[in-house]
């Protein structure tokens, strides 16, 4: 059905094109612009945007940010109006019930003295909660939260004093929040994935007690930045002052849930003996949540300068020092249930004898100090008034140091007495880390050839440094569980190296092509530790290179073209063991548009992108068994969209819109473990008409259509049905 | 039972004619300019130096910025290296500015699509950041008018994940145990422009991880190359990937680092 569909579509809009290249001479260059819709100073946009959701909503509201319900109220509300010759006024609103989208935005500007605005903005981000979709038995899990959405909001104040030849100041204080829940691909465990699971251990094919399942995240953040700027120019010499205080105060909880008795049974599995887990393997219950809080201070202190030595020697520089010290905390607790005789016993922590704790701890005290000492210093020459070059080094001090003091909860639990020990384990962490980086930089241009532009980047980042640090964790010791303590001590040196050639040349008035050369070769080095294992020698290397064209035949259509070539290899190893190959990627992309506005009175938009990505690291290299967990990361997709408008009437527009997403990379073979690639295909259809109904009064309807089908969750948030969306735009 | 719209050939004859007619009436009723956006209807090329006598601070470090490597003299209309991105500026100065009359980037990122095609594509994805719905500007990450449009090298102060960490604060740190991922930058994890995958991941699987965390077989005893052996950390991962992905299932969870776990287990 699908694929008639497409073609009907194609032909239509071929038959379209045909028609209207026929008779664009007849047309073209006839009309002038005199009935052009009027621009209001000042208006207010009123909208409503109406689904019919036959399928998932949280999938259609993650998808187009609009919950299922719709949403509407007042798009923009803008207010202009000059309170005498100098002093301007302006106030913009907004605000959309059920995106939950307000703006309170008002400004006053008096020609140079300065400015004063304030303001409030909020939006609302929608998520679906999707888990796995295990195609081996069926089975698919979705976050039961109904309202899974983060809210952003924004206050701030600022004033400017911009008099004329004299100091420049801004103060500014912006309050930053987030809050909310929001799904993550941090999931838990779970039974549910159809994995052959056998009370007798050494039938079963895969792990028994590790699978997964979507889990979400209760945030809680706020940023406050309080901000003076100071900006003169004296001679030839810009500088700028600036101070700032940012204080961050976060809370976020992540939330790990596994309930009892998920398991869905594999049909290959032979019921001898019978396919239910016993409760000392995995199908215990687990509720447990992991906060994570931070409370941070950070002063920065930032001057620069730019002075102009001449026509051909520009010198710049600049110095910051940052300041940061926060208060660190986490709470992890996962409480388990394990039935015992005397029935069902649940504990923070709880563990059997040999059994690995669920690592819960809470932090007795944390806290985290950094210093970060930035200075650069550049020149620009321009020798000719066609080359021009800049030099610039840049040098990084870091010093960090930071201490965890955790306690680990843990409750042995004996299974034949239902009797329970605690077992706490205090636990020091600590870290202390410095860098000094040097990062020179070298930046060309050159246009002394008729219509080209060449130019290229280099720069280069040296950063040797030394990590020390000591984690304790806790690991399984018989009846008990013991503490686990790593010390490492890092010397590292990092290597980023990066390159950049182009040119842009302009063939002629209808035709101008860039191209652009780039490689990225980054190298780290980790030496004298103490625990081997746990550092790499990382060296990789990108490359690539992207093309565009835009190519202009006429006045009345113009093609865009581009295309981004990128390959990519790793290498790690550890020490004094082998070399590996750990990745090989590939990316490449396509992407077209034409724009054709035939006659003054109609256009037509066309985008399309084609992109062949895939990474691939051990896959098929594992070999053997390790190939069932494992398959390329390909992320190739299709997208695109046709945009026709034309004029109806001296009052009326009418546009057609159609977008499209493919993506065919789903892997479901994979017995075991995550689904690898996504799988979609969707489509959207409108068509809309813009009225003028008087010169103060604009309005506009758009109905469409929309469908979307995710392979990817095995058809469980497929959506499609018809909307609505109409505004209605007033001159104030 | 499930319905589609169907498309037939009668459809196709009657529906085009029906537009075709309406289009070729306009033509004749209407005497209006419409366009592709993000252009400005009727107007023309007025040139930079008129766009720097109100707009200096835009301009005034225009020479250094990346994109003035692009901005070369039009044959016919001269220096519009502002036109290039903000649309023929004619009404804009007649008007004496004002909204409408002009194209801005900094609302609409139609502009910069004109020549960045692949970030529209990625942009158009379900999983990136909410530019098409106008909450989030190319503005926002990249300043085109002034020095490198991805903040990095030596010209500059700040670093490539402040970009990210001003909003993104729980990301920030510093930890006390660094994810070195976090060194390479932010994207060497997640496409910022939109991705097929949640959370923008370039890889939505172990893959994401294996790319560095991915040893030689004989670094556990008896391994080769092909015996099945998926090595990390000096240990055989093979089982352990059976159960998700390496940050799922209670094993790395702290992918953007850890104040409690070196292995960032927690």
């Amino acid at each position: 059905m699908k694929v008639t569909s497409f073609r009907s579509l194609r032909s239509a809009s071929l038959l379209a094109s045909l028609a209207l290249a026929l008779t664009a001479p007849q047309t073209f260059g006839a009309a002038i612009p005199t009935d052009a819709f009027p621009l209001f100073d000042s208006y207010i946009k009123i909208s409503g945007k109406v689904p019919s959701v036959t399928g998932d909503d949280a999938a259609y509201a993650r998808r187009f940010q609009t919950p299922a319900n719709g949403a509407y109220g007042i798009e923009a509300l803008h207010f202009a109006k000059d309170l005498d010759k100098e002093t301007a006024l302006e106030f913009d609103g907004r605000a959309l019930t059920g995106v939950e989208d307000y703006l309170g935005k008002f400004k006053i500007t008096k020609n140079e003295v300065g400015s004063l605005d304030f303001g409030y903005k909020r939006f609302r981000t929608f998520y679906d909660g999707i888990g796995g979709f295990f195609p081996l038995n069926n089975s698919f899990r979705q976050l039961g939260n109904a309202e899974l959405h983060t809210d952003r909001a924004k206050f701030w104040v600022g004033a400017k004093i911009e008099r004329p030849n004299a100091p420049k100041f801004e103060i500014s204080y912006v309050n930053d929040l987030r809050d909310g829940r929001k799904d993550t691909t941090i999931w838990g465990d779970t039974d549910f994935t159809g994995i052959p699971i056998s009370s007798q251990s050494s039938l079963n094919l895969f792990s028994a007690n590790r699978k997964i399942t979507p889990s979400y995240m209760d945030l809680n953040e706020r940023q406050e930045t309080l901000l003076g700027v100071m900006k003169h120019t004296v001679g030839n010499t810009e500088y700028e002052f600036e101070i700032s205080n940012n204080r961050n105060n976060s809370r976020d909880t992540r939330w790990v849930n596994r309930n009892p008795g998920e398991l869905k049974p594999f049909p290959a599995i032979p019921s001898s003996p019978a396919s239910v887990i016993p409760p000392e393997l995995a199908n215990n219950p687990t509720f447990g949540f992991d906060t994570q809080t931070t409370k941070s201070t950070i002063m920065t202190y930032m001057g620069k300068f730019e002075t102009k030595v001449s026509e051909k020697l520009m010198v710049f520089g600049s110095l910051s020092y940052q300041d940061a010290s926060a208060d660190i905390g986490g709470d992890r607790q996962m409480t388990l249930t394990i039935l015992t005789p005397i029935g069902p016993v649940s504990s923070v922590g709880m563990f059997v004898a040999n059994g690995r704790p669920p690592y819960s701890y809470t932090t007795q005290f944390g806290h985290t100090n950094e210093k970060i000492l930035t200075g650069n210093l550049g020149v620009t020459l321009t020798p000719t008034k066609d080359l021009r070059m800049t030099l610039a080094l840049k040098g990084e001090k870091l010093d960090m140091d930071g201490v965890n003091q955790v306690t680990y909860i843990n409750n042995l639990l004996v299974q034949s007495t239902g009797a329970l020990t605690p077992v706490n384990i205090p636990a020091p962490n600590t870290a202390k880390r410095t860098e000094k980086s040097w990062v020179p930089e070298l930046d060309v241009r050159y246009t002394g050839i008729k219509d080209l532009s060449l130019y290229g980047t280099f720069d280069f980042r040296y950063s040797p440094g030394q990590d020390d640090g000591t984690s304790t964790g806790v690991t399984p010791g018989g009846p008990v569980v013991l503490p686990n303590v790593v010390t490492s001590s890092d010397n590292t040196k990092l290597n980023h190296n990066h390159y950049k050639v182009g040119a842009n040349w302009t063939v002629n008035s209808a035709v101008s092509v860039r191209g652009e050369f780039f490689y990225k070769d980054h190298t780290n080095k980790y030496s004298d530790r103490i625990t081997a294992g746990d550092g790499y020698v990382l060296g990789y290397q990108f490359r690539g290179a992207k093309f565009t064209a835009i190519v202009k035949p006429d006045a009345r259509i113009t093609f865009t073209t581009r295309f981004v070539h990128q390959t990519g290899k790793m290498d790690t190893t550890v020490d004094g063991a082998l070399n590996y190959q750990s990745m090989d990627s590939k990316n490449d992309m396509f992407g077209e548009t034409i724009d054709w506005n035939p006659t003054t009175q109609f256009y037509m938009q066309g985008n399309l992108n084609v992109v062949f990505a895939t990474i691939q690291t051990a896959y098929p290299s594992a070999g053997g068994t390790g190939n069932d967990v494992l398959r390329n990361a390909d992320n190739n997709y299709t997208n695109g969209s046709l945009i026709a408008g034309f004029v109806v009437d001296k009052n009326t527009d009418a546009q057609l819109q159609y977008t499209f997403y493919r993506a065919d990379n789903y892997s479901a073979p994979t017995v075991v473990t995550q689904f690898y690639g996504a799988g979609v295909k969707e489509y959207t259809v409108a068509l809309s008409l813009k009225h003028k109904f008087s010169d103060r009064l604009i309005g506009s309807l758009k109905v469409g259509y929309f469908d979307s089908k995710n392979d990817t969750t095995g058809g469980f948030t497929n959506f499609r049905g018809p909307m609505g969306y109409i505004t209605i735009d007033h001159a104030l | 039972m499930r319905t589609q719209p169907r498309w037939t050939k009668s459809t196709l004859i009657f529906g085009g004619a029906a537009i075709w007619a309406l289009f070729l009436v306009s033509c004749v009723v209407a005497d209006r300019a419409i366009v592709a956006p993000p252009k400005i209807a009727g107007a023309t090329y007025v040139g930079t130096k008129e766009c720097a006598q109100c707009h200096e601070e835009q301009t005034g470090h225009f020479d250094g910025a990346t994109h003035s490597n692009l901005a070369m003299k039009d044959a016919k209309a001269g220096d519009i290296g502002c036109e290039s991105c903000h649309g023929a500026g004619s009404i804009h100065v007649k008007a004496g500015g004002g909204k409408g009359t002009i194209i801005n980037p900094a609302k609409s990122p139609e502009a910069c699509f004109q020549c960045h095609l692949d970030k529209r594509g990625e942009f158009s994805l379900p999983n990136a950041h909410p530019v098409l719905a106008g909450q989030v500007t190319c503005n926002d990450c990249h300043d085109p008018h002034k020095g490198h449009v991805v903040k990095r090298t030596g010209a500059e102060l700040e670093t490539i994940n402040e970009t990210c960490t001003k909003c993104h604060t729980a990301q920030k740190g510093p930890f006390l145990f660094k994810h070195n991922a976090m060194v390479e930058g932010c994207t060497v994890c997640h496409n910022p422009h939109g991705s097929v995958n949640q959370k923008m991941l370039v890889a939505r699987d172990a893959n994401l991880c294996l790319r560095c965390h991915l040893e030689h077989p004989a670094n556990v005893a008896g391994g080769v190359i092909g015996d099945g052996k998926i090595v990390a950390g000096g240990e055989d991962h093979r089982t352990r990937l059976q159960g998700g992905t390496c940050w799922s299932a209670g094993c790395h969870e702290d992918v953007h680092g850890s104040n409690a776990s070196k292995a960032m287990r927690y």
